[in-house]
Parts: C-alpha cells; sequence; structure tokens
C-alpha cells in the first residue's frame, strides 16, 4: 500500500495526478433532454424490468416498484393481531410522531409551537432520537433567499430534476418555505456558513441554475439535527427511544387512531392512541434496492411504507431509487457510503482511468449515476479494486487547485478525515467512487398541509411521495424534512384542537390486509416491517433458536 | 487469555484475526470494521450502532491491544480491527444536558456557567482531546467556554458528533459535548446574524409576491414546462 | 522585543480593558506582548497539597505551550508574561516546583506526552509589572510619556498575590515599590498607605460578600484618608471587588464618596497618549476625574 491505495491503483491515480493541470479549465457539455432520456433508460437501475415487479394488492395494486418493496408489502405482519390487547392502553395522546429523525423531531417542535401541550405529545422512534439520516446529510440546503434567485426559480429547477412528475402544490409549499425555514434555524443558531460580508455561502448543486445551497461546513445536516434535538429536549417533548412502530391502528371509523409500538430491548408491545398520527420514519436505504450498497441508516428499513399501505394509504412515485453518483468505491470499509455532492460542486472532475473526464460533473443525480454505471459497465474505462469493486475517479484535489490550499480543510472536513482514517489525503490524491443507493425518491402520496389520503395520518420527510417526482435534488431533502416536519406539525395542532376523540381502536384493516396477502400464494412467507436489516454472517444464523420466548 | 478454537473456524480459510468482543473472543475477517466485524460474529445490533458512517455518534467503542498499556476509543463504524483488540461498545453515555430557552440567555461567559458550572472544574488534563475520534482539541473548546470566548468555542467544536466518549474520560465530570452544542447555538444565534436579504424574501413570500408566478407556472403544461426548464438562465456556478 | 503572553481567563472577559491597555502600551514600549495561540486555565490557586501532581498539570501545560509559543517568536526571552497576579502567582510557584522536583515534572510530563508537549522546566514566568521593571526600565517609560499624570494621587494597591508566597512575589513582601515607581515616571503623586496589600476578599465575592464589603471598606476609606483620588492595581480580581464593591457600599448608605479604580496599564495608556476605548467595566466612574486634570 502507498498512501492508502494498493499499487496497482496507484498507476492509474499517476495519470490522474499527471493530466490535473491540463483539464483545469476544460468544462464537459451537460447533456441534452435526449440524450439524458438516453443513458438513464440504458443504464439506470429504475429502468431496468429485471429489478422490479408489479405490486400484488391494494390500492396501488399494477404499480411497478423494486422487488425489495414489492417484498415488503406482500409480507405478512410480524406479530399476531389476535394476540395484541388493544383494550389496555398505555399511551393516550393527542398527537403521535413516529419516528425521530429530521421530520419527527421539526413536525414535535411546531406540535409545540402550535399550541399544544408537551404531554399531549409522543414521540416514538426505533433507536436513538436522532438516528436518521438527516444527521448524514452533508452537502446542504436548499433556499431561495439570494436577489438574484427566487422561489419560481427553484421551483423549475425541482420540477425539471423531477422529470416534471412532481406533484405541484408540493413543489411550491416546499420552494416557498425554504426561506422561513433558515431564518427558524438562525433563531435556533445554526451555524450556517458565512462569507466575510456577512452573506450566506451558497453553492451550486447538480440540476440547480442558481448558487443557493446553504451549508454549515459538511456537517449541514449534522448542525441542523443537533439544534433541533436540543430544541426537543429543552422543550420537554416525551419521548420513547428504541420503541419502533409495528403497525397503524385505527378506529371503528376508519380514521387512523395511534400505533403498536414494540420495545426492542424488552420486547414488550404497548398500545398508543392518539387523535392524530404522523408518520415520519425515513426511507428505505437498507433494503438495498438492486443489490446495492446505501449510503442510508441503519434503521432505514421502508418501515413506514408497509405500515401505511396496510392502513390503506395510497403511494406514489416508488417506481424510482435515488442512486447517489458517487458513494465510495474504496477502501473496502466505506463502500457505499456518501461522498457529498459538495465535493463535486467544488469542482472535482469525474474521470476515468486513465484521467479523461466522463461526464460533466453536476447533471441531475440520475443522470450523473447512469452515465458512471454506463462506463464501469459497458466500457473499460473503470477502475477495479483488488476486491473486484468498479468504479471511476472523483479528481479532488482539483478543489485546492481552483479554490486555493485549504479549501478541503474547510468544507470537506468530515470527508477527509472518513478518508484519512484509511492513510488516504484526498487533496492529494483522487478519490475511487461508483453510485450508491441513497434516497426513496417516492413514498406515502401528501397534500401541502401533510395529510394523506387516510383520515388521522399525516406523514412528512423521505416517507412520503410527490415532492421530488421520479428525483430528487441535492440540498432538497435538508429542506423537505423542515418544511414538511413543519406543516405536519402546525396540521397536527388544527386537528388537536378540533377534538375529534378516537373510537375503539383495532386492527382489523391488517386482517384485511392477511387476507389480500393470503390470495397472492406467496412462495415464501415474508414478514414486514424488517425493523433492522439482518448482517449477520450466515455460519451465526444458521444455528438461531429461540430458547427463552419459547419456553414461555 | 486464549481463545477457543471451533471446528467452524479452524475451516475458515479468510484472512482473518481474533478480536475479543466483551472478553469473549471471535476470529473475523481482517478487512472489516469493529462493526461490522461484531455482525459476522454473530451479534444482532440494537445499541452501538446507527448511521454506521461516522455521524450519529452511537458506536463509541472502547478498547485495548494485547500488550500495550494504552486505552484507546473510536467509532466502530469508522475503525478497522486489529489482532488482539479487547473491546466494548457504550452503549449509552449518562451526561446530563441543561434545559434553556435560547431567547433568553446571551452568549457570555456567566451562561455558560450558569447551565454547566462544572467546567470551572476543568483540571486540563486533556483526557477528552486525546479520545475524540473526531479529533476535536475538546479541552480548549472547554477552556474558551471558560474565557466567556464562546465563538472560538464553538467554530473548535464544530465536528462534534455528540458520541460521548470525552464525558465518559473526565475527571472533572464535564459533559463536553453538552457544553459545545450550548456554545454552537450561542454563536449561531447570537454573533452569525444571518443576512437582511433573507428576511426581505421571507415578507416577499409572506405577501404573496410570487403567488401570480406560481400560479402560471403550475398552469402550464408538461411541454410548455420543459420548454421553460431548458431556457433557464444559470447564474454564478463558478464563482459559488 | 516581543513575549510569550499568557492572558488567562478574566482577561478575555471582566478585565478587557486591562489587556487592551497593556497590548498598546506594550508596542510602544518594544515590550510587546503577543498571546499564545492556544492556553488553558492556569489553576486559579496553586496546590497546597506537595503530592497533588494533576493539579499542576495544568499550569505545566501553560508553561510547555509557552515554550512552543516561544520557538514561533523572533526576539523573544525563555519568558512567559502574566497580567493577572492570580495566574502570575500560580503559574510561579508551579514553574519553581518542578524546577526543583524533576521527578515531579518527569510526572508531568508523562501526562502531556499524547499531546506532543514536554516541559524543559527552563522557562521564566514573570508579571508585566517586572518587565516594565527590570527589563524596560523606568527611564526609558519616562521618555515615551507624553501627558504626564500631574494631580492624580495614586494609591498603589499590590493585593496578596503579587507579594505571596515567596516563590511568587515580585518585589519586597513589606515595601513593595514597584508601583510607586511606575506612578513617578508616569508623573502622578505616590500616596503611601497602609493598606497596600490588605486581602480585598477574593472569591468570597461569590457567596460571602460581608466579608469583601469589610475589606474593600478599610481599603478604600484608607485610600481616601491619605490624600489618594485613585487607586491602581494590577489583578482583575482585586479591581472588580474594590470598585463594584464601593457602588454597592454607596447605595447603602455607607460611604458617600467614592474613589476610581484604575488597572496600572490604563493610566500607563493615558500618560502614553493612548486613546482608551471606554471606562464601560468600571462602577465607580473614573471620567469626572479625569477630565477635571484635564487627561481626556
Amino acid at each position: 500500500m502507498i498512501r492508502g491505495y494498493p499499487e496497482s491503483m496507484r498507476k492509474s491515480i499517476d495519470k490522474v495526478n499527471k493530466t490535473r493541470d491540463k483539464r483545469i479549465d476544460q468544462i464537459m457539455k451537460d447533456l441534452t433532454l435526449e440524450e439524458r432520456e438516453k443513458v438513464l433508460h440504458e443504464f439506470h437501475p429504475d429502468y431496468n424490468p429485471a429489478y422490479k415487479r408489479d405490486i400484488g394488492w391494494g390500492q396501488n395494486k399494477g404499480d411497478n416498484v423494486p422487488n425489495e418493496v414489492a417484498d415488503i408489502l406482500e409480507s405478512y405482519p410480524i406479530y399476531d393481531p389476535d394476540e395484541i390487547d388493544l383494550s389496555q392502553i398505555d399511551y393516550d395522546v393527542g398527537v403521535l410522531i413516529i419516528g425521530a429523525g429530521g421530520a419527527g423531531t421539526a413536525a414535535a417542535l411546531w406540535t409545540v409551537y402550535s399550541g399544544v401541550p408537551k404531554d399531549k405529545i409522543l414521540l416514538a422512534t426505533k433507536l436513538r432520537l436522532g438516528d436518521c439520516n438527516t444527521v448524514m446529510a452533508q452537502g446542504g440546503i436548499q433556499a431561495a433567499d439570494r436577489p438574484e434567485d427566487s422561489p419560481l426559480i427553484h421551483y423549475l429547477d425541482a420540477m425539471g430534476g423531477g422529470h416534471f412528475k412532481n406533484k405541484p402544490e408540493l413543489v411550491k409549499a416546499l420552494v416557498s418555505d425554504g426561506p422561513k425555514i433558515i431564518k427558524w434555524h438562525k433563531e435556533l443558531g445554526l451555524m450556517y456558513d458565512q462569507n466575510e460580508d456577512g452573506s450566506f455561502v451558497e453553492n451550486a448543486g447538480g440540476g440547480t441554475s442558481r448558487n443557493r445551497m446553504h451549508c454549515a461546513k459538511d456537517y449541514t445536516g449534522m448542525e441542523i439535527f443537533r439544534n433541533l434535538k436540543d430544541e426537543v429536549i429543552n422543550n420537554e417533548i416525551p419521548l420513547l427511544e428504541f420503541s419502533p412502530a409495528v403497525e397503524l391502528l385505527k378506529d371503528e371509523n376508519g380514521r387512523v387512531a395511534g400505533a403498536l409500538l414494540y420495545n426492542l430491548e424488552t420486547k414488550e408491545y404497548s398500545v398508543v392512541r392518539a387523535k392524530t398520527t404522523i408518520l415520519t420514519t425515513g426511507g428505505f436505504g437498507r433494503l438495498h434496492i438492486a443489490g446495492f450498497a446505501t449510503t442510508n441508516h441503519y434503521g432505514a428499513t421502508g418501515d413506514g411504507i408497509v405500515m401505511a399501505y396496510r392502513a390503506g394509504a395510497k403511494l406514489r412515485d416508488l417506481d424510482s431509487t435515488q442512486f447517489h453518483p458517487t458513494g465510495a468505491a474504496f477502501p473496502e470499509q466505506i463502500v457505499g457510503l456518501l461522498i457529498t455532492e459538495k465535493v463535486r460542486s467544488l469542482g472535482a472532475q469525474v474521470l476515468g482511468k486513465n484521467g479523461e473526464q466522463i461526464c460533466y460533473p453536476l447533471e441531475p443525480r440520475d443522470v450523473e449515476a447512469a452515465s458512471i454505471i454506463k462506463v464501469t459497465k459497458s466500457t473499460d474505462n473503470y477502475v477495479e479494486t483488488p476486491t473486484g469493486m468498479r468504479g471511476v475517479w472523483l479528481d479532488s484535489p482539483l478543489i485546492e487547485e481552483i479554490r486555493g490550499k485549504g479549501t478541503i480543510d474547510k468544507n470537506l472536513a468530515a470527508m477527509k478525515r472518513m478518508f484519512s482514517r484509511f492513510d488516504i489525503d484526498m487533496t492529494e490524491d483522487p478519490i475511487l467512487v461508483h453510485p450508491t443507493l441513497h434516497y426513496q425518491n417516492g413514498g406515502v402520496e401528501l397534500d401541502e398541509h401533510g395529510y394523506t389520503s387516510v383520515p388521522g395520518l399525516l406523514g412528512a420527510g423521505e416517507i412520503s411521495g410527490g415532492v421530488h417526482g421520479k428525483n430528487r435534488l441535492m440540498g432538497n431533502s435538508l429542506l423537505e424534512v423542515n418544511v414538511f416536519g413543519r406543516r405536519a406539525g402546525i396540521t397536527a395542532a388544527k386537528e388537536y384542537k378540533r377534538g375529534k376523540k378516537p373510537g375503539k381502536l383495532t386492527l382489523s384493516h391488517v386482517k384485511k390486509a392477511i387476507e389480500q396477502i393470503d390470495t397472492l400464494n406467496l412462495k415464501k412467507k415474508r414478514f414486514s416491517p424488517v425493523i433492522l436489516p439482518e448482517y449477520r454472517s450466515e455460519a451465526v444464523r444458521d444455528r438461531l433458536i429461540q430458547l427463552f420466548e419459547s419456553s414461555l | 487469555m486464549a481463545k477457543a478454537i471451533s471446528m467452524r473456524e479452524k475451516k475458515e480459510e479468510l484472512d482473518t484475526v481474533t478480536i475479543y468482543i466483551m472478553g469473549q473472543g471471535y476470529k473475523v475477517p481482517s478487512s472489516l470494521t469493529i462493526m461490522k466485524a461484531m455482525e459476522y460474529a454473530g451479534f444482532k445490533l440494537k445499541r452501538g450502532v446507527g448511521c454506521r458512517a461516522g455521524f450519529c455518534g452511537a458506536c463509541a467503542t472502547v478498547y485495548r491491544k494485547l500488550g500495550d498499556y494504552k486505552i484507546y476509543a473510536n467509532l466502530a463504524c469508522q475503525t478497522k480491527v486489529e489482532d488482539g483488540m479487547y473491546l466494548t461498545q457504550l452503549p449509552f453515555v449518562p451526561a446530563n444536558k441543561a434545559e434553556y430557552n435560547l431567547d433568553e440567555i446571551k452568549p457570555s461567559i456567566s451562561t455558560m456557567l450558569r447551565f454547566y458550572p462544572e467546567i470551572a472544574r476543568c483540571l486540563s488534563c486533556n483526557a477528552c482531546s486525546r479520545v475524540c475520534p473526531q479529533d476535536i482539541q475538546v479541552m480548549d473548546y472547554v477552556q474558551y467556554s471558560l474565557q466567556g470566548q464562546i465563538d472560538k468555542a464553538a467554530e473548535l467544536a464544530f465536528d462534534c458528533i455528540q458520541c460521548g466518549l470525552c464525558a465518559i474520560r473526565c475527571p472533572a465530570e464535564i459533559p463536553q459535548y453538552h457544553v459545545a452544542t450550548l456554545a454552537r447555538r450561542l454563536h449561531g444565534r447570537y454573533h452569525m446574524i444571518a443576512p437582511d436579504t433573507l428576511e426581505q424574501r421571507v415578507k416577499e413570500i409572506e405577501e404573496g409576491k410570487y403567488e401570480k408566478g406560481f400560479e402560471e407556472l403550475m398552469s402550464l403544461s408538461e411541454e410548455e414546462l420543459k420548454k421553460r426548464y431548458v431556457a433557464r438562465d444559470f447564474i454564478d456556478q463558478k464563482k459559488a | 522585543m516581543k513575549y510569550s503572553y499568557f492572558p488567562g481567563c478574566n482577561l478575555k472577559t471582566n478585565a478587557k480593558e486591562y489587556e487592551h491597555t497593556a497590548v498598546e502600551v506594550s508596542k510602544i514600549l518594544d515590550a510587546e506582548l503577543v498571546e499564545m495561540p492556544v492556553f488553558n486555565c492556569c489553576g486559579t490557586v496553586h496546590s497546597m497539597v506537595s503530592d497533588n501532581t494533576m493539579r499542576r498539570v495544568a499550569p505545566v501545560r501553560i508553561l510547555s505551550r509557552s515554550e512552543e509559543h516561544q520557538k514561533e517568536l523572533e526576539d523573544t526571552k525563555n519568558t512567559v508574561v502574566t497580567l493577572c497576579s492570580m495566574c502570575s502567582s500560580t503559574l510561579k510557584v508551579v514553574n519553581e516546583e518542578v524546577k526543583e522536583d524533576e521527578e515531579m515534572l518527569q510526572k508531568i510530563n508523562w501526562q502531556l506526552e499524547r499531546d506532543n508537549l514536554k516541559y524543559s522546566g527552563h522557562s521564566e514566568v514573570k508579571h508585566y509589572l517586572e518587565i516594565l521593571r527590570d527589563e524596560v526600565g523606568f527611564e526609558e517609560i519616562i521618555k515615551k510619556v507624553k501627558k504626564q499624570l500631574k494631580g492624580m494621587k495614586i494609591a498603589s494597591y499590590y493585593g496578596c498575590m503579587l507579594l505571596h508566597p515567596d516563590k511568587a512575589k515580585i518585589d519586597d513582601s513589606e515595601t513593595p515599590t514597584v508601583m510607586e515607581s511606575l506612578t513617578l515616571a508616569l508623573g502622578g503623586e505616590v500616596v503611601d498607605w497602609p493598606y497596600f496589600k490588605t486581602c480585598c476578599g477574593s472569591y468570597h465575592v461569590v457567596d460571602k460578600e460581608d466579608i469583601v464589603n469589610n475589606q474593600v471598606l478599610k481599603i478604600t476609606e484608607g485610600a481616601k484618608k491619605r490624600g489618594a483620588n485613585a487607586i491602581i492595581t494590577a489583578c482583575p480580581l482585586c479591581a472588580y471587588n474594590l470598585d463594584s464593591q464601593q457602588v454597592f457600599l454607596q447605595k447603602k448608605g455607607v460611604i458617600k464618596e467614592t474613589i476610581p479604580v484604575f488597572y496600572f496599564t490604563q493610566l500607563m495608556a493615558i500618560a502614553l497618549g493612548i486613546k482608551l476605548k471606554n471606562f464601560e467595566d468600571h462602577h465607580v466612574d473614573p471620567k469626572p476625574l479625569l477630565k477635571s486634570l484635564g487627561l481626556i
């Protein structure tokens, strides 16, 4: 190993380092809409029928989705509905929020701000407060606050990025609330990067026509979440950690009226009754769609889609999945982890094995990812690691050639630290990348107030569908969790004040779902929600037995 | 401690190392991180696991190496296993967080001391900085807080992922990472003032300045919208 | 000449004007105070327990960091300069202790080892007053004076820490002269008085304010009786106590007249022609006095 790379990869790195001066002014042309369509159809996993099938039952029957999504929808509950005693209510609240990530905490705070007494709120989450993808978002948050920008331009960028399949009212809400969210964040004390004249540092992102990416070094999501979390504690919002929801509960009027929680540590269930339930459980990265590695958090197993679907909520746009163009491809220990788009925003080019550019670095994400997959799948212009992983170079040292020494330290501290742990200095050598599973573009359909199609159920964040259409732009997800978390909180508070008390709790909707799943005659009986992915070695799994529970 | 080797392990042909998880030995592939090695060994993780990418601070792990007196700490998801590692994860770090209303406090030394009087107990031993997986100079930001240099404390503590290792090692029992949160929030709120353009834009939106524009854009057909999209002008892409 | 300057905590908060004037004055006198890039608390009160090594880590860390700082400075000495007399006392005592006890220094250096720090034992700790007296010299100061402090009758208040314990004293502990000599150099009038090292009450101001009230009453009344119209000090805590408690006593009706309290560097700044930022940190307003004497 020489400075973190094996000799076999060093040869290619030398070529990259030698061609840098020549490349510094070379700008690749971006693709036309037609060229984009072509590369997407040929190389993007979304367009590969082998990875997908139609949903077999329910309100979205016939929708074509990734196999892994169809699998969890066509699954039985992980508990026996007949064993659950719904007459004994453990928590009787006004607003139940399921999932304490970015959207959930924003929703909880705005529920409080909107006048719901804190003892009438319950925030329940699978792991810890803040175990979520929000803390991992590095690049930034979009908000059109510069004079040369406007919410209308932001709207156009987002619609185009989503291939014009976004739900317009949601996009309008997203872009209109952007500046408001930044203002709120400043009141909370967020340390957004600022220039010397006091203006915000705002970068470009893939598919944006203005610089509107606000950032806090490359810890933007972390910085947002640290503040929201601090406020949740300061506001004394009741919290249940290590308590994932395993099912939504309804009342006899068909309204969602709470949830069934499961304590991961004591293994007991508890019953929550709520006037309004907000679903903020995040996305499905850990289902490893199409076999891809993922940037996502351990708990991102798509539980929310399953629960909402069984409760009758309409889903949309789940046919499209976001593969981030640049996941780490080397070293093996960090394969799949996110290399923020900011690396490209700051000037890094995408290169083949001989050090020549292979595509315009700031295409919308799906196009950029497909362009890279094209190189690794259909050409020999890729670099192969000792373990057989294919990737292309991201020329990070170019950033400091363009912007001066110290730029990476200042703007990409997290990234630099991650590589330096494996002896790689990204200011001196390029880094190897390959697309990685990043984001659930679609999900539970919402309206601009946060309502789903089922009464009593609201949603916000990555669980939702419609905001991003078929592809999300960088920086619109941190914005989304805040905008729709806030809106869901405000709506829930209104519902709370209207004062409809939930009726008798029931799981009859789940029993009906089971009947439908029975008709599918599945070869293999599956169970969902998944709760946590399975990473134990096969040798261990072969020998598992249930000792204590079965002796009861 | 000598590790018992099972028949299965004897058959393994992989390049393996032996690590001791809470005292119990396991043979695991040498290329794994501590976290993946624990899973390989058969642990289904609930505590001590989170984002798996070095951001969430859930997987703080303490270890010693065979024949080395030093105590090490790092994130399980970002650290490669080594032969003879004795490790345990911290499932949770008990550390009190003060409650405050940011609107009612000022960025001053008295605020820091009011909510975290224990910072005055700092012995300057620097055990906190040495244990920090983010290489933050933790002691120095505690000291900056004591000096009332909130801005410097906030900047220095910026990369904190709140894993809590500092608080566990501190002989003065300071919850450093909570002190850091307070410093950052004070600095972000009271020193880093947002530009006027932000407030102006918020006002414009609230006054409905863009409503007509939205109405028009939203009435366009997909084809018309595409034309608008393609015709967009790009401003300021290079300068950033 | 440049000196590695250790500010300590108070100079950054309660005694900003002390630091500002000291640094400005130091530039004029070509004995410039250059702040250490990073520093920790001195430990506040040196440990009286002989085997409490841990308590000595903080001051030795400062000494070792200053040595690193000294390497970066051109034209400097192996000296750490302080302004706060508490810091001065703590650092001096510990410095002497580790110089005398190699084993203790070794133990502490083992603590610093993992931070890539090591204290050689070869630095000197000096209070800025010592630098003025021994290295700049009062003659030199007289040459730089632009405005004599005519009419200022100054009681020099040393407090405890500049004169005690022996390892830390900067002057004769019974008949100190450094502040008086400075007063004369600046063209002020020296007031001879008995309370120059009576304790101000120190940290009791936090929880037993009545002790501090009594001490301050004694000290300030004593100064006024001897005809002083100003008190100078070299310690942020002394200054705070003497200054703030007079206002308290006045409100309670215990005293009628107050007497302004200055850091010696503030008066140096006036005499050397430096425009003072403000007097916001003062409790007793010094402006009427300075105006009446034509000094501002």
